[in-house]
């Protein structure tokens, strides 16, 4: 069993719990720092890390939510001078207003390292020929994966999205032994084999590391089948730096949640109180190493459980369920984040369409497929089909625009579009879970 | 110049029927028909007796329709009758962005509208080309 950092990933519970309380009452005087924290931790008492005297005095400061985070664009939560944000990343926010975490130099390498740790515990090495399969840019998982990856020492081929018959090509040149995607796109490029004509027998594929959007263990099984490679299982999110949250081991069995780096609640998100031991509920994180944007209790709206029992790989850091569903109606196409609200924020800036509308999710092949219906407003009628035709256009870039994926936008008639019992349905996901 | 009323409707079963109910219903004749399609929707265009009155009972069944003016000429209904006015209007530079052409009287009368980025330039040229342009009384509804 190999280990990026042993002394950490091993330690004792006992002396975790006193990481995280001397790591936490740090993070506390970061945030400090921040006037919206510091408006809010006065207005519950707190004025100084050093009252936090227990892990369980946590339970005194607020929760953080995406509004929050929202509120505060463009500057963001930022406990250090911009001089010393040296990398931001912004994410989509639950209308059209993102959300930006900012890095210092510190927060970067501390997160290439819960990267590194994660790819090890997997049982990469610095032999290992990294593909990285998912969008560069300001999707964290691109550079995050990135990063990891340089640290372990594996040679990595910074591909990025898309591209298949290429992807599939450099796979076979360059000898990929580990591969980062999305678990559809994964399923995708299987079909894509023959027609680019390599064979499993031409790949050196071992491992996968798989995440961004949800799926099943069967979905795992089908992959590891299709590629005859291991797949592991990977979480993150932008507000905790992004891949690298947590991640399985060789034993596949539940991500190892690293809590030196973030201390983990689970609440019910009706009551904001926390679940009896093992049940499911609301992840709520607090950064336990960051400086710029130190993030205190954050509600990230991701169900999950913790898996009870020690991990035979030795790792002291608890374990966590796959996601199994969400707090909000946020949803997820083929691996990126979409919050219905963003899409209506672009249809309001259109008078040539009313206010209803429909998002249809669909599978199309492996991949998924959304399509946006929307009622034209009578009122703004003018018999001009080019100007439909444009308007359909300008609909579907600003969308994507918005939203990363290209939508399929399709125009209707006033009052066509079905409702539930007089209520506007805006979701229609006819989609097989994976 | 006539005025003629564009629907909008989804491409599905029903709406080409539910629209021309209402007329039917309503008393409203129609003198051209035409459907452009643009795969999920597409928009009915038509010369009615009573546009106004078309306009009002469609919005109040609740579609989306408007009226834009097109310009219209008699042309004869023989060989060559359309081209020679097709041939008017490229010598006086004018796009055609639609047309429809329906007869009046077979044999010798037809009537051809087009629709242009600016009705009175397109009428002002056909007349300089010796056409007759038209308004609503010689569709004899």
């Amino acid at each position: 069993m190999a280990y990026f950092d042993k002394d950490i990933e091993t330690a004792p519970r006992e002396r975790l719990r006193e990481i995280q309380l001397s790591r936490l009452q740090k993070s506390v005087t970061q945030a400090l720092k921040i006037p919206f924290y510091r408006d809010r931790l006065n207005e519950n008492g707190i004025s100084s890390g050093e009252q936090i005297k227990d892990l369980s005095d946590i339970r005194k400061i607020p929760f953080t939510t995406k509004d929050d985070l929202r509120a505060s664009f463009p500057e963001g939560l930022l406990a250090v001078s911009k001089d010393e944000v040296v990398r931001l990343h912004t994410s989509s926010g639950t209308t059209g207003t993102p959300t930006v975490i900012c890095h210092t130099k510190n927060d970067l390498n501390a997160w290439a390292g819960l990267v590194a740790r994660s790819m090890v515990a997997s049982g990469a090495t610095k032999s290992d020929v990294f593909q990285n399969m998912t969008g560069y840019g300001m999707f964290t998982g691109g550079l995050g994966m990135h990063y990891g990856a340089e640290l372990v020492g594996m040679t990595i081929l910074p591909m990025g999205s898309g591209n298949t018959r290429r992807q599939l090509e450099y796979m076979k040149y360059f000898k990929t032994t580990i591969v980062h995607a999305t678990p559809s796109y994964m399923l995708h490029i299987a079909t894509k084999l023959e027609e680019a004509q390599i064979s499993l027998s031409d790949l050196c594929l071992k491992k996968g590391f798989l995440g961004a959007e949800p799926y099943s263990e069967n979905t795992r099984i089908k992959i590891e089948n299709l590629f005859k490679i291991d797949v592991y299982n990977s979480y993150g999110l932008s507000e905790m730096n992004g891949p690298g949250v947590a991640f399985e081991c060789e034993y596949k069995n539940g991500m190892h949640l690293w809590e030196d780096a973030f201390y983990l609640e689970i609440i019910d998100p009706e009551t904001g109180e926390p679940v009896a031991e093992g049940n499911s509920g609301e992840l709520v994180f607090t950064t336990l190493m960051r400086e710029a944007t130190p993030l205190l209790r954050y509600r990230c709206r991701d169900i999950a459980s913790i898996l009870a029992g020690e991990c035979p790989c030795g790792r002291t850091h608890r374990r966590i369920s796959r996601i199994t569903g969400r707090a909000d109606d946020m949803l997820i196409v083929n691996g990126v984040n979409i919050f219905p609200g963003q899409i209506e924020s672009v249809i309001m800036r259109h008078p040539e369409v009313g206010t209803n509308y429909q998002i249809l999710l669909e599978n199309k092949g492996e991949l998924e497929k959304l399509t946006v219906n929307i009622e034209i407003s009578a009122a703004a009628f003018s018999g001009d089909i080019h100007s439909l035709d444009r308007l359909k256009a300008e609909l579907a870039e600003d969308i994507k625009g918005a939203v990363i994926v290209r939508p399929e936008v399709k125009l209707h008639e006033p009052g066509s579009l079905p409702v539930t019992e007089g209520k506007a349905v805006r979701v229609i996901d006819n989609r097989i879970r994976i | 110049m006539l005025r003629e009323i564009s629907i909008f409707i989804d491409n599905k079963q029903g709406r080409l029927k539910a629209v021309t109910k209402v007329l039917a219903e309503n008393g409203i004749n129609i003198r051209a028909f035409n459907v452009q399609d643009r795969t999920d929707f597409g928009l009915m265009k038509m010369l009615v007796s009573d546009t106004d009155k078309c306009e009002d009972v469609l919005k109040a069944a609740g579609f989306a329709c408007a009226i834009r003016s097109v310009a219209a000429a008699l042309i004869e209904d023989k060989p060559g009758g359309i081209y020679s006015l097709f041939e008017r209007l490229e010598i006086a530079g004018i796009n055609v962005a639609d047309a429809c052409a329906f007869v009046k009287v077979p044999g010798n009368i037809a009537i051809m509208c087009i629709e242009t980025e600016n009705v009175l330039a397109t009428e002002a040229a056909l007349i300089a080309g010796g056409f007759s342009v038209i308004g609503e009384e010689e569709l004899n509804f």
